[in-house]
């Protein structure tokens, strides 16, 4: 119980912290209306709105995994990289009973701003009728997934940045590369779900994508605090 | 192995509040990384309650690597670091309990307000404060900007609202990192005032500065950095 509180109070202040930052909230609002709006202004005539943004699934695909890169990258400056800056991850390590509760802690803050606007939009678009129903719990699982995949790389990695007092820049570079390979081997899942991919196929491998990132994370919690190699005289 | 031991000392209080009388951190031959690879070993030392280690000579940056390594950020070279004989190092759930850092940054964030900051290190500890947050704000003069976010602040007062983190933690040993930086010259008596009610109550303190901390109470050992690099 008192890990769950210790977690909900971290989870609570960041989201405070993200509300407060007005200029990235109205960046995250034209994000997620543009992932939403951009395949129906590639379908050019929005009378024919269904049947042309069902035509252009591929394009709707790819455009929730931009939307998912460029909202995880959003998301880092608002919950990693300012604790990441100013010493306050330290404090939140140092403060914890345990570095895995706050890497949890971090990630879920991460995923509710970058992941689960996306779900909302999938979800909507689906209601619209914009993309058929199979598919759409299809996509909602691959992206419900991905984006959490992403949200424990950019945790993992920025608490490895830190242990390391390594510079943001190569870190969140690092981050944004592999988020990148997330993102692509999720679509092309996606992609192969059309093409003649069973779905028993398709989860089986959207599974694997979460269990590739578990050295990264096993790093992150092992090395900072806790299970330091001491290496004794 | 090197090793430095106390310089000066005063009596130190009867009274204990913070920690038991058999408290006591101990470094065993601890070795690290500084700043740009130079490299430091060799460094023991014993802490027993009512005790402050100031650690000066070097880089600023060589004692933020010293401080870091005291608490975990850093893995050692070689040594360990004990608490009543158990290992600090090893132990996160201890380290919570028993140890608060003040990096050289402030950990504050530019949009919460100073009451909300404490409120949320309060909470993250998930335990009793020692000082209610208004006292802790009063102690340092931030009474009249408890609701200001933090953003509008001098760069003195956002060091004073780090340091009143210090004051609502129950914790045993304060780790400082150049606890006077960003402060006014009337500003450092308060640090001063700080650590040595935290020693006059039985606690420990580390204390990384290239000055003299100026204490009523406690007992110094000086550890002189530059004299654990290894040359050559």
């Amino acid at each position: 119980m008192r890990a769950l509180r210790v977690a909900m109070v971290v989870i609570a202040r960041d989201l405070l912290l993200a509300l407060r930052f007005r200029f990235a909230l109205v960046f995250a609002t034209l994000l997620f209306v543009g992932a939403l709006l951009l395949p129906t202004i590639a379908a050019a005539e929005a009378e024919q709105f269904v049947v042309s943004l069902s035509q252009h699934l591929d394009l709707f695909v790819e455009m929730i995994w931009v939307g998912a890169i460029a909202a995880a990258i959003w998301a880092q400056a608002i919950v990693l990289h300012r604790d990441s800056r100013d010493g306050g991850f330290e404090q939140l390590l140092l403060a914890a009973h345990s570095p895995l509760l706050i890497l949890a802690a971090k990630a879920a803050s991460h995923w509710l701003l970058s992941g689960l606007p996306l779900l909302a939009v999938i979800s909507a678009s689906a209601m619209l009728g914009s993309i058929p129903p199979q598919f759409s719990a299809f996509l909602f699982s691959s992206v419900m997934i991905g984006t959490m995949t992403m949200s424990l790389i950019a945790v993992a990695m920025v608490v490895l940045g830190v242990r390391q007092c390594s510079a943001w820049t190569s870190t969140s570079l690092f981050v944004l590369l592999l988020q990148l390979l997330v993102a692509i081997v999720a679509a092309a899942i996606c992609h192969g779900l059309k093409t003649g991919l069973s779905v028993s196929e398709s989860m089986l491998l959207l599974a694997g994508i979460p269990t590739l990132t578990w050295p990264l994370i096993h790093a992150a919690i092992a090395r900072p605090l806790g299970s330091l190699q001491v290496q004794r005289r | 192995m090197q090793t430095q031991r106390a310089q000066m000392s005063w009596n130190i209080p009867q009274e204990r509040h913070v920690a038991a009388a058999d408290s006591v951190l101990q470094l065993e031959a601890l070795a690290f990384d500084g700043e740009g690879g130079r490299q430091f070993q060799g460094i023991s030392l014993r802490l027993n309650s009512g005790a402050v280690a100031w650690v000066f000579g070097g880089r600023p940056g060589d004692r933020s690597h010293f401080i870091r390594t005291v608490c975990g950020l850093h893995a050692p070279r070689a040594g360990e670091l004990l608490w009543k004989g158990v290992s600090l190092l090893h132990s996160p759930r201890l380290m919570a309990a028993e140890l608060v850092y003040l990096d050289r940054r402030n950990a504050v964030k530019q949009t919460l307000t100073p009451r909300e900051h404490l409120l949320f290190h309060l909470r993250l500890r998930d335990c009793c404060p020692r000082l209610d947050i208004d006292s802790a704000l009063q102690e340092l003069c931030l009474q009249e900007f408890a609701d200001v976010e933090c953003g509008q602040l001098s760069a003195s007062a956002r060091r004073r609202v780090a340091i009143a983190r210090l004051l609502i933690t129950r914790s045993t040993i304060l780790v400082l990192d150049d606890p006077m930086l960003d402060l006014d010259a009337h500003e450092e008596v308060l640090v001063d005032r700080i650590v040595s009610r935290h020693l006059a109550e039985g606690g420990i303190a580390i204390y990384a500065s290239g000055h003299r901390p100026q204490l009523t109470a406690g007992q110094i050992v000086a550890i002189n950095l530059a004299s654990f690099e290894v040359r050559g």
